[in-house]
């Protein structure tokens, strides 16, 4: 096996953690560039990789890094700040630990709280993250402001970490 | 109040990313993209000796590494559905065609309109002649003749039962979610198209589309035509073939796709 299969095994083992991540803060687009450079700089610098360490959070960092460094250089507003990036990438090393082999296994416990949320919330799920509306579009469709789209968005996604965040304290450390 | 405050966001943004990640379509494009760039230069007499051979054949041999050199499914489709979104009128040709022996049968044709999340099928069919549609937040159907009815969008019970394409008419909608449920390569340029082939992934053999084809303009992006066989199901028993191609651009009013007005323009009923 070359150099290179291997690096793309630890890719491919990877990759949705990492996505993840980059999705927590930014679109698709600018998530899929960072993404792509995150695979470059990691592979041109595999020598420095320490292996006792795992790849996973190794290549999350260097996302972390370009995804500081992307929205600085647009001089966006940094749609979160390091101590909260640090915050996420800690919840995610926590979220790795749940039960499953893969890390589709594990999004089985969202997907287990997710079933527990009501209809109303189902269906802004549904059209917000399955269907790509934005707040906006939402709210022409079921006939809200923005604002109380994005609230009930944010309220969803906080009871869905107050789920989560139980099986979470049960995971092993 | 600060760290508060970024623990808040710390929160939401894992949330966000993960429902994402459910979401969102399957990683093998990104790691493809990925991989591709990590491939090591090719050594530069091969350049030397494509170039010679390049110039030796009249063209032939950079016009096939070109056409090899096709890009990614995913980005051609997301530029599809992006520009599927952009609010322009588009009317779209539409045949269902019965594939049976001895010969084909065609079962429907009509005139797709859409505009970004609003659509309106005017259709002549075995099932009868009319308007199917929806304005984005309310959906209806008014036969030629016989009662009209409206619903609200998200009754997608109501929309299997009349929406005789398959929920495959929504252009924006079906190109942004293609990727969750069929693997994508692009199969070559054809006269200024790109053609995408969409096969279903093998978990979701219950879907009834097992396959798609998209042409979508190289330098647009514009969806130009969609083909795909819908299996057969208990209440058909051969496969169906549908085709949907531009016909145009033409732009129409704002309350084109509204119940009401779909519903003021119907013929008035023919005298027996």
């Amino acid at each position: 096996m070359t150099k290179q299969e291997l690096f793309e095994i630890l890719i491919r083992e990877n990759e949705r953690m990492v996505w993840a991540f980059l999705r927590g803060a930014a679109d698709p687009a600018d998530a899929q560039d960072i993404f792509q450079q995150a695979c470059l700089v990691a592979w041109s610098s595999l020598d420095r990789y320490d292996r006792s360490r795992p790849f996973g959070p190794w290549l999350r960092g260097i996302a972390a890094r370009l995804l500081l460094k992307h929205f600085r250089q647009r001089r966006a507003s940094l749609p979160l700040d390091e101590k909260a990036m640090e915050a996420v990438e800690a919840r995610l090393d926590t979220f790795g630990r749940l039960p499953g082999e893969t890390w589709d296994a594990k999004l089985d416990s969202l997907r287990e709280c997710l079933s527990r949320v009501n209809e109303e919330g189902r269906r802004l799920v549904d059209l917000y993250y399955r269907d790509g509306l934005s707040c906006e579009d939402i709210s022409r469709r079921l006939g809200h402001g923005i604002e109380t789209v994005k609230k009930r968005l944010q309220r969803l996604r906080l009871d869905l970490y107050t789920c989560l965040s139980g099986k979470l304290a049960e995971a092993p450390s | 109040m600060k760290d508060a405050d970024s623990l808040d966001s710390a929160e939401q943004r894992l949330i966000h990313g993960l429902l994402a990640d459910v979401y969102e379509r399957s990683g093998e494009a990104r790691v493809r993209l990925a991989m591709r760039e990590l491939a090591p230069p090719r050594p530069a007499f091969f350049w030397k000796v494509a170039a010679i051979l390049t110039f030796a054949a009249g063209g032939i041999v950079l016009g096939s590494f070109f056409q090899s050199r096709l890009p990614e499914a995913d980005g051609v489709i997301e530029k599809a559905s992006r520009e599927a979104n952009d609010g322009k009128d588009r009317q779209y040709r539409a045949t269902i065609v019965a594939l049976k022996s001895p010969a084909d049968e065609r079962l429907a044709s009509g005139t797709v309109h859409v505009r970004s999340q609003s659509f309106a099928v005017e259709f002549e069919s075995v099932f009868g002649r009319g308007w199917l549609g929806t304005d984005g937040s309310t959906a209806w159907y008014i036969p030629r003749q016989g009662a009209a009815q409206q619903w609200p969008n998200h009754e997608p019970s109501r929309w299997i039962e009349r929406q005789k394409l398959g929920g495959y008419v929504q252009f924006a909608a079906l190109l942004r979610g293609i990727g969750q449920h069929y693997d994508l390569v692009t199969l070559g340029r054809e006269d200024g198209h790109l053609r995408v082939r969409a096969t279903r992934k093998l978990p979701l053999s219950g879907l009834p589309v097992s396959q798609l084809e998209v042409w979508v303009a190289a330098g647009t992006g514009v969806m130009k035509k969609l083909q795909y066989r819908v299996e057969p199901e208990i209440w058909h028993w051969e496969p169906w073939l549908v085709t949907v191609e531009l016909a145009g651009e033409t732009p129409h009013p704002p309350d084109f796709y509204s119940f009401e007005t779909r519903l003021r323009e119907r013929p008035p009923p023919r005298n027996p």
